[in-house]
């Protein structure tokens, strides 16, 4: 009901063009700060757009801008089957297919091509339940991996954007919450592309719909730092020792008052920090996932091994070991729906973490509140987070 | 109390290179009651790569990469295929007084190593030496053993006398300024196993001093971005001709975030550069055939990551005449500016041009010297003495 509501509110605000960050899930887009004392002192950031280089938008595939909806299911009868079976009402069911033009390809299921009046009007509940459906079958590539918007301000999300009104207003009428309602899904490029009639507007709404929200994070630091305190936090034990000697002479310095978080990183993360992967990182086969991600965090010479490697959970007895909050600079945390790893991050400082939510080439290493990570990743809002400290040394 | 460098915050870092005067002041022995400030900026560089606000800071080595020759405490000198008869002749050209030229022929264990002769001798002779002395030793021994040369002479960066007395104890201060003297505007030293035998046991005053001796000079640059920046000029200088061609993105997503109008120089270098900015080698970036030093910087800046097959014997020309261009200039980011010797065409240094008097680089092969980046005078400062340069400039052609 809450999501509902704040949604509305969402749906009003865009039609009036007015700013509404009072409905919407807290926004770092200002400037957020970690005040008070905390391990790792004294932390301002900011929200920074990022948009996939223009090279790398266009190997992207621009999908019909008629929208389709698969299931796996090859006759209407079992499809009604299976939608009755997830919890759809009769009346719901009619509702969905009288708006479809179908197509039964007994080789990967039923093709649902449904109208714009059915895309465009479909109830919040309703959108919400047939998403996730939808979600479970990879190949429909915007349900199984939604666009993902951490603010329902929808101006401000595609500020300088390009995009014009009449598509803002289409992404506020289409957009609908995250699981754990800290966030915003999209999953109808097909129905945005409607309006893009030449080469160039397809670019730029796929563009805005690429951004991805990134975090820009500053150390406060001054002569009367606690250089102790914060080296042993961002230090994590000797296993990022080499940032010390520039953290020191930044305290002694006093008209550098703020340090770029990216001196803090360890080698192979600050390389990577706000960089989409180039071709060039997936020559040896594959590309950077998650856990190729977090594995390497503190490894200067970064290991080829992926979350879907034969080893890498004995890899993670051998070289982690469980770890409960406080979390610390460097800890992994795995995000796992039940016994499921479906992804992971690093803990930074202040709930922000180091991330890269895909292996695709779309999506950068970033920094994210963590709220913002588990929002993008748990599509059926039951996630749970297991954390996981590198060990100073090794088991045998 | 600020620091006691004779310049003001309104001059240049060029300004501050170390200088007679420092000298002067760095081992002076005025109280100093009050925590002591690194001189800094902000100093502003504004032109095709916007205004860059910088500001200078020192990195010390961390303890665990110093290694155990750094401890030597065998004072020596090797003088290659002179004879000895030939070196006590040169010293009385460096102003040897006779009875320390005497001491030396008669106290000094004189050998034939491979590399040439060598005398070794003890804290009698270092305490004898006068600057001269070793202002003219250390500037044969840069003409005739280069080799030899780069691992006994040592160019101090610290910044001021209160900064060595917050890491060094009194006595330890007072023996470092017995045994520097001065390269033109370079405070040096050739005496660390000197120091060493004087520290005895002292094992954290030993590390101490090690660490402030391998103190460098960086830089922590940010660009300005507001609302006027022009997104396309700062785009077409950052990406280089396509080389980090993801610059734009970042650019533009700091222009329109609220409350964001600078972005660390760090995010705008390519991966190579940031991953060993202000950073030290690793042992994953050395091989039996070599270690990383200023052309291994160079060469790499555009490169996606590291390779052991820089360390191999090939000459220069098999990276500059393949992978590179030469052009006439002026330079632009990520430009490779090598130093040739006129006189006989060898290498001397090369360093990486980012914007305007900015630069990227490593100073010598030392584990202990990080990837900085620095001005361009700073940088050169320890080449002023006798050196003539002939100076090229070469880019990295695309897709290489």
């Amino acid at each position: 009901m809450s999501l509902v509501l704040r949604f509305s509110v969402f749906l009003t605000a865009i039609t009036t063009g007015l700013a509404f960050a009072q409905s919407t899930p807290a926004s770092t887009s200002a400037g957020s700060r970690s005040s008070g004392t905390h391990p790792w002192g004294d932390l301002e950031y900011y929200e920074i757009p990022l948009t996939c280089p223009e090279h790398t938008l266009r190997m992207l595939d621009i999908p019909s801008s008629q929208t389709e909806w698969l299931f796996e299911q090859t006759s209407i009868k079992g499809l009604r089957a299976h939608l009755t079976a997830k919890g759809f009402p009769e009346e719901e069911i009619h509702y969905v297919l009288d708006g479809c033009t179908a197509i039964f390809d007994p080789a990967i299921g039923t093709r649902l091509f449904p109208d714009d009046d059915l895309v465009r009007n479909m109830p919040l509940p309703l959108r919400v339940k047939t998403y996730r459906i939808l979600a479970q079958n990879p190949r429909n590539r915007f349900h199984h991996r939604p666009l993902f918007m951490n603010s329902g301000n929808v101006t401000e999300w595609f500020r300088d954007s390009g995009l014009p009104r009449a598509i803002l207003a289409d992404v506020a009428q289409l957009a609908y919450p995250t699981p754990t309602g800290n966030a915003y899904y999209f999953s109808d490029v097909s129905f945005l592309l409607r309006q893009a009639h030449k080469s160039p507007e397809e670019q730029l709404v796929m563009r805005a719909l690429m951004r991805r929200p990134a975090l820009m994070a500053r150390l406060k630091l001054d002569t009367n730092s606690d250089l102790a305190a914060l080296s042993d936090y961002w230090a994590a034990g000797f296993k990022n020792k080499d940032i010390l000697p520039l953290m020191e002479s930044v305290v002694r310095t006093k008209q550098v008052d703020r340090l770029d978080i990216a001196h803090l990183l360890p080698p192979t993360p600050r390389r990577n920090l706000f960089t989409f992967p180039e071709l060039s990182e997936g020559a040896s086969g594959r590309f950077p996932d998650w856990f190729w991600t977090c594995y390497n965090f503190f490894r200067f010479t970064p290991v080829d091994i992926y979350a879907d490697s034969p080893n890498w959970e004995a890899l993670m007895t051998r070289e982690f070991e469980l770890a409960l909050r406080p979390y610390q600079f460097g800890d992994m945390l795995v995000v796992r729906n039940g016994d499921q790893a479906i992804h992971g991050c690093i803990y930074v400082a202040d709930d922000i973490v180091y991330t890269k939510n895909s292996a695709d080439i779309y999506s950068p290493w970033i920094l994210m509140k963590l709220d913002d990570v588990l929002a993008y990743h748990d599509m059926r809002g039951d996630a749970e987070i297991t954390a996981h400290r590198k060990r100073e040394v090794p088991l045998p | 109390m600020k620091s006691r460098f004779p310049f003001s915050s309104e001059k240049s870092l060029s300004s501050s290179r170390i200088s007679v005067l420092t000298v002067l002041f760095l081992f002076s022995f005025l109280p100093c009651d009050v925590r002591s400030e690194i001189p800094t900026g902000p100093n502003t560089t504004t032109g095709p790569w916007g205004t860059i606000e910088y500001y200078e800071v020192t990195v010390e080595p961390p303890t665990s990469i110093l290694w155990g020759e750094l401890f030597d405490t065998r004072s020596f000198w090797n003088f290659g295929e002179h004879s000895r008869d030939d070196v006590l002749l040169l010293l009385e050209e460096f102003k040897f007084a006779p009875a320390l030229i005497e001491k030396l022929s008669t106290d000094g264990v004189w050998s034939e190593s491979e590399t040439g002769t060598e005398v070794d001798f003890g804290d009698e002779i270092v305490e004898s030496l006068t600057t001269a002395n070793r202002t003219a030793l250390a500037a044969w021994m840069r003409l005739n053993d280069n080799g030899y040369f780069s691992k006994l002479l040592m160019n101090l960066e610290f910044h001021d006398e209160s900064t060595l007395r917050q890491r060094l104890k009194a006595s330890t201060v007072a023996l470092l300024q017995s045994v520097t003297f001065l390269r033109k505007n370079v405070v040096s030293m050739m005496d660390r196993p000197y120091l060493m035998r004087q520290l005895g046991d002292d094992e954290d005053e030993k590390r101490a001093l090690i660490r402030t001796l391998f103190s460098t000079r960086s830089l922590v640059a940010r660009l300005v971005i507001d609302e006027d920046s022009d997104i396309d000029a700062l785009a077409e200088y950052w990406s280089a001709e396509g080389k980090t061609p993801g610059i734009r993105s970042l650019l533009e997503g700091v222009r329109i975030a609220p409350g964001v109008d600078r972005i660390d120089l760090v995010h705008l270098l390519p991966p190579f550069a940031r991953k060993y900015y202000c950073s030290f080698i690793k042992l994953d970036d050395v091989s039996p055939t070599g270690v990383p030093d200023c052309f291994w910087t160079s060469v790499h800046f555009f490169k996606a990551r590291s390779t052991l097959r820089m360390l191999d014997k090939l000459s220069i020309d098999h990276y500059l005449k393949f992978d590179f261009e030469e052009i006439d200039g002026p330079a632009t980011l990520g430009d490779m500016v090598v130093l040739f010797n006129r006189a006989d065409g060898k290498f001397v240094h090369s360093y990486v041009n980012i914007a305007g008097d900015l630069v990227f680089t490593k100073n010598g092969r030392s584990f202990a010297r990080p990837l900085i980046l620095t001005t361009r005078e700073n940088m050169m400062s320890v080449y002023e003495e006798g050196y003539d340069f002939e100076t090229r400039i070469f880019r990295r052609k695309p897709n290489t």
